[in-house]
């Protein structure tokens, strides 16, 4: 089985040879790799022990993960799809950073054209206006005015 | 006087701080929080603690009317304002006094006095303070400001008056170059400010920002607690915090301190403060400025001294006496403090924002770490973007490097992007462990200080762990207990 994977910025796709609850077999760029879990924290491979520690991190799936001294942020575009109905798919829109929602512009249901803005988005003391990327009608808005938004947060949905 | 209950005028880990030592001296404290700061742990580990409602920082923590009602209402016999807010607010430290209320912290005229870039330098030349040679007056002909330079000796730096972000600047390396530098930066100027006034600097080659704790009893003793070297900024902002400083001898070291202490005396001044030099290579220093407050950095100091400065500061404005001399004061072993900040280092420093949803623990001797958030608490866009302080002492510089590196392993911040890594990069960078840093370190070797290439088996394996976790993510987000159990196993 294929797996995409967005580790950090970077693409990467592997092929899972084998799995069960506590062991896993995958290639990365043509090297087989075996993972066997010990225990909620520990995971070992070649027959050395490596710590790790996981927290989900924000909405659209996005786990941070700490092995030893190492950290990442990975996501799984797949399975996040097919389960939640969405990370960011073409007719969203997303919060170029962290801020707060200064202004809602549109109602949901409202038809907009492309470059329409629909949202103000307040962030490092700066106003963004988020613009509608195509012509649609808008399907859902998912944060209210003054909430905070992550960055690469989904703001809303065109149709 | 004894001072029974203070109301603390602040939020996050120094309100905290200042939790904690009052404890210890068995004084009551009051806080106060606001509506997005109330599961914040300065909102309940006071004594009593009161809601400031909803609004802008001026309706809330800089309401000097509100807060100072709540004082009187409380009862509280002295207010400790913390560093930032109204710490240096000539006029709250007014009308708390007439309110009858102690202000911790320096006189209205020693806020005033340091807290004007002029009269401060004015006064330290009245003193007999080093300040950086320079030429700040109205005749701006070249041939007079050539001589002006000379005079200064270079490199000189060119700085237009109105200036900021570089523009109408110029560092100027001899004496012939001088004339066509300074017609460059006052046109520079004149475009960008309408204004080309310039004023000439020393230009100071890889300085050291170094500064020296004061604290001044009640009965007019002045003291210092030894410098902290605070080279590792970016933006002006510290990251990285030290002491003993390595580019100190026990000469340069009783100079800077003995000019701090000279400082204190010439301005009468009562409570924590902290003088700020900048250090030549040639280990010439000047003044820069004075801090009439607590600083972020102070735990270094304690760390090394073993005084709490909070309980002196709280000791000097009762207009009580220290009970020590200044040859009691020693600095043994090495202090670093690391800032842990909500921002992405890899996307230029941008602030995150989120929840934190675990605050790591260490079982470290000698960590010490102030912060002003707990498991599951929210970093806002509103404040500052620190998470943490994080303090470690060992006997000696390597050994607190190597401390602090654990710790930051140990302490994560989970939930939230920090510059934790960015930390460890830091402390690992070759010319950091030398000593050899100055304050555009992070400029300087911007390119070294970025993320390492990962190898495909360390990707591998955080790749693993995340499979692993992420069956269990997905369950519990589905809240079933029937997901969760497809996880089940007999180990």
């Amino acid at each position: 089985m294929n797996k995409k994977i967005i580790f950090n910025q970077e693409e990467l796709e592997i092929h899972i040879t084998d799995k069960s609850a506590n062991s896993i077999q995958f290639e990365l760029n043509g090297k087989e790799y075996r993972f066997q879990r010990n225990n909620d924290s520990t995971i070992e491979l070649n027959g050395k022990n490596h710590k790790f520690q996981t927290q989900k991190f924000n909405k659209d799936g996005t786990i941070q993960v700490f092995v030893d001294d190492m950290e990442a942020y990975l996501s799984m575009p797949g399975k996040v799809k097919g389960k939640k109905g969405g990370a960011a798919s073409e007719g969203s829109l997303q919060s170029p950073m962290p801020g707060k929602i200064f202004k809602v512009l549109k109602e949901v249901g409202a038809e907009v054209k492309k470059d329409e803005p629909i949202l103000i988005l307040e962030a490092m003391k700066m106003e963004h206006t988020i613009k509608a990327q195509k012509d649609g009608v808008i399907k859902s808005i998912f944060f209210n005015e003054g909430e905070q938004v992550v960055g690469g947060a989904q703001l809303c949905e065109i149709e | 006087m004894k001072i029974k209950k203070v109301l603390i005028a602040n939020r996050g880990e120094i309100a905290l701080r200042v939790i904690s030592t009052c404890k210890e001296m068995d004084i009551s404290t009051v806080t106060i929080y606001t509506e997005e700061d109330k599961k914040l742990p300065h909102a309940y580990k006071s004594d009593e603690s009161y809601y400031l409602g909803q609004g802008t920082l001026a309706e809330t923590y800089l309401n000097q009317e509100k807060i100072i009602q709540i004082a009187k209402e409380s009862g509280a016999d002295a207010i400790h304002p913390g560093y930032g807010f109204l710490s240096e607010n000539t006029e709250f430290c007014k009308k708390v006094s007439e309110a009858g209320i102690i202000f911790i912290g320096p006189s209205v005229e020693a806020i005033e006095l340091m807290g004007d870039k002029k009269t401060s330098k004015v006064k330290m030349e009245e003193i007999g303070i080093p300040l950086i040679p320079g030429y700040h007056g109205d005749n701006q002909d070249s041939d007079f400001l050539l001589e002006e330079a000379k005079k200064i000796g270079f490199p000189v730096l060119i700085k237009a008056t109105a200036g900021g972000g570089g523009k109408g600047m110029r560092i100027v390396e001899t004496q012939a170059e001088f004339v066509a530098a300074l017609e460059g930066a006052k046109r520079e100027a004149l475009n960008a400010f309408s204004n080309d006034k310039v004023l000439l600097e020393k230009y100071i080659t890889n300085p050291r920002h170094i500064e020296v704790q004061l604290c001044s009893d009640g009965q007019g003793n002045h003291f210092h607690f030894y410098e902290r070297e605070c080279s590792i900024q970016r933006r002006y902002q510290k990251v990285i915090e030290e002491t003993p400083s390595v580019a100190f001898g026990d000469e340069l070291r009783a100079e800077i301190c003995e000019t701090a202490v000279k400082i204190a005396k010439g301005i009468n001044y009562i409570g924590a403060g902290t003088i700020e030099y900048i250090l030549a290579p040639d280990n010439s220093f000047y003044f820069l400025e004075m801090n009439t407050r607590l600083q972020v950095e102070h735990p270094v100091t304690e760390m090394v001294t073993g005084h709490d400065l909070v309980r002196l500061q709280i000791l000097a404005a009762a207009g009580m006496a220290f009970d020590f001399k200044q040859e009691d004061i020693k600095q043994n072993g090495h202090s670093i403090e690391c800032r842990i900040y909500a921002e992405d280092p890899d996307n230029n420093f941008l602030p995150t924002i989120g929840r934190i949803k675990h605050v790591g623990k260490t079982s470290l001797q000698g960590v010490r770490l102030d912060s002003g958030f707990t498991d599951d608490t929210d970093v806002s866009v509103n404040y500052d973007p620190m998470l943490a302080k994080l303090i470690v002492y060992s006997a000696d510089r390597d050994g607190a490097i190597a401390k602090m590196d654990k710790a930051l392993n140990e302490i994560l911040f989970t939930g939230v992007k920090t510059n934790r890594d960015y930390l460890k990069r830091l402390l690992k960078h070759e010319k950091f462990v030398s000593g050899d840093i100055h304050t555009h370190f992070i400029d300087q070797y911007s390119e070294d200080l970025k993320a390492a290439k990962m190898s495909d088996e360390d990707k591998a394996i955080l790749i693993a762990a995340t499979l692993f976790s992420q069956d269990e993510h997905i369950s519990l987000s589905d809240n079933s207990s029937w997901g969760r159990l497809t996880n089940f196993r007999n180990a």
